[in-house]
């Protein structure tokens, strides 16, 4: 509880810093606002530079004792939650499923900025899985013009999957934007497909090297628990299975399990909230049946 | 003034001609296909033989009076219609019925793990089996439906083509078959 209270006290320092960081810059506009020949003689002498560096340092240094504090809170809070609910499991807050793995699927475009952080890996229901917050974006620019597109932020899934497979199968949300265009990771094109589900059909794109392997694959089960957790899921969905195992890549847009700035460590939310983040990876293994061993053992 | 009528005319020919061939292609690389899911087919009713013989052998040794069940299915014959596929799985399925039925009556038959593998091996297989007519179904119902409409009705007269019949799963058979575990 002592690392719970200094972490809060950590918190509190740095929301005061981000607070303090913005003062010198409200001060020159409020100056702006209210003396209007002060301002003119202010732009005029280039003044307005210093509060902006002033305010510019101080948000360097919050956001440096920031990560510092993110660092401690995830390898505290976070391990702690995550060894309450789950059994067998190792969390590593600083490394994150890795780019080559990502990009293998072909299931996002390449960008030249890519992080992957907050990697969880471990075992439910006897199903080894790896999961990941993956940011890929693509940035260009310079001093005057800059330019950010994102081309996916949320988690990245990996388990294994319960049948023996050799092909590339990607099952894309209709909508993501930033997908391949039905390529893979070498840039060969992929077969479409239109399964014999007109509502799959009608949510998601398929791409695929073996037409009856997607049959195989995608059962008629499989594409209905598939239409059901595409309804409860935030943000798009994204399936490839390659190598038997199954990616999923969800487009949340947001980072998990990051500390909070302007509120209470509050052990008991944040373990609910946690909790709710980590349901995800169970969800997909129980609505998928991914813990089913039936196919695995059968190949003859 | 004729230049301009020539010109429309030579573009909707070479327009004409695009389509047909594309058409034509359609049809041909769907007919590949078709060939292919079919095989998909005999591959998995070969593979359904191949586990029926191994579980004839396991269930022998509890069974041997059992045997003649076996014996009145024989290998899939390259060449063989569609027809006699869909009558070939439905006799797959009543072999693997009365298998379940003779492991009902010996328990120690059910806990032998050789006979345990299969039937896991069977529910794979039976996997492949109905990926492979999903898949031929599907490709068929694209090329019957390519071949009433127009205007690619047109194209498919001029290549003789014909609906091709669907591959029937005897559904109630099959709800039969299901290993238990």
């Amino acid at each position: 509880m002592a690392v719970l209270e200094d972490l809060e006290r950590q918190r509190k320092t740095i929301a005061f810093l981000f607070v303090f960081s913005a003062v010198p810059m409200a001060l020159a506009f409020l100056i702006a606002i209210f003396y209007r020949n002060y301002y003119i003689y202010f732009v005029a002498s280039r003044a307005y530079i210093f509060p902006f560096f002033i305010s510019f340092g101080f948000f360097l240094f919050a956001e440096n004792k920031r990560k510092v504090y993110a660092k401690r809170y995830k390898s505290y809070v976070i391990e702690y939650v995550i060894n309450r609910h789950f059994d067998d499991v190792n969390y590593t807050p600083d490394y994150g499923i890795d780019e080559m793995t990502v990009y293998s699927t072909g299931m996002v475009k390449k960008g030249n900025t890519f992080e992957s952080e907050d990697l969880i890996s471990g075992t439910y229901k006897g199903v080894p899985f790896t999961q990941s917050d993956v940011r890929i974006q693509y940035r260009q620019g310079g001093m005057k013009y800059s330019k950010r597109i994102d081309f996916f932020t949320g988690r990245w899934m990996i388990f294994r999957f319960n049948k023996n497979f050799v092909c590339n199968l990607q099952v894309i949300e209709k909508g993501f934007t930033a997908s391949k265009k039905g390529k893979d990771q070498e840039g060969n094109r992929l077969q479409k497909l239109e399964m014999d589900d007109e509502s799959f059909n009608r949510s998601f794109k398929i791409n695929c090297e073996d037409e009856q392997e997607a049959y195989y694959i995608l059962t008629p089960q499989m594409m209905r628990r598939m239409i059901e957790l595409k309804e409860k899921t935030n943000g798009k969905l994204m399936f490839c299975f390659l190598n038997n195992s199954l990616h999923i890549a969800c487009n949340t847009g947001k980072n998990s399990f990051e500390p909070p700035i302007f509120s209470k460590i509050d052990l008991q939310r944040i373990s609910a909230e946690t909790f709710s983040d980590l349901s995800l990876i169970t969800s997909f293994v129980d609505s998928l049946n991914l813990d089913n061993r039936l196919f695995k053992n059968g190949g003859v | 003034m004729p230049y301009v009528v020539l010109a429309l005319v030579l573009i909707l020919f070479i327009l004409a001609v695009i389509w047909i061939i594309r058409t034509r292609n359609f049809f041909a690389r769907l007919i590949v296909k078709i060939g292919e899911a079919e095989s998909g087919i005999d591959i998995a009713l070969t593979k359904r033989y191949d586990i029926l013989t191994k579980l004839l052998d396991v269930t022998k040794g509890y069974a041997e009076h059992e045997k003649e069940i076996f014996t009145q299915t024989a290998a899939l014959r390259s060449g063989s219609t569609l027809k006699e596929k869909e009558e070939y799985n439905s006799a797959l399925n009543e072999a693997f019925r009365r298998i379940n039925v003779v492991a009902e009556n010996y328990p120690s038959l059910t806990a032998d793990r050789s006979f345990k593998e299969l039937q896991m091996s069977i529910s794979d297989v039976e996997e492949h089996l109905q990926a492979a007519r999903r898949a031929y179904n599907g490709n068929v119902s694209i090329f019957n439906q390519k071949l009433i409409t127009f205007p690619s009705n047109i194209i498919a007269d001029s290549m003789g083509l014909e609906p091709v019949d669907f591959f029937q799963a005897e559904e109630d058979k099959r709800q039969d078959v299901k290993m238990q575990f």
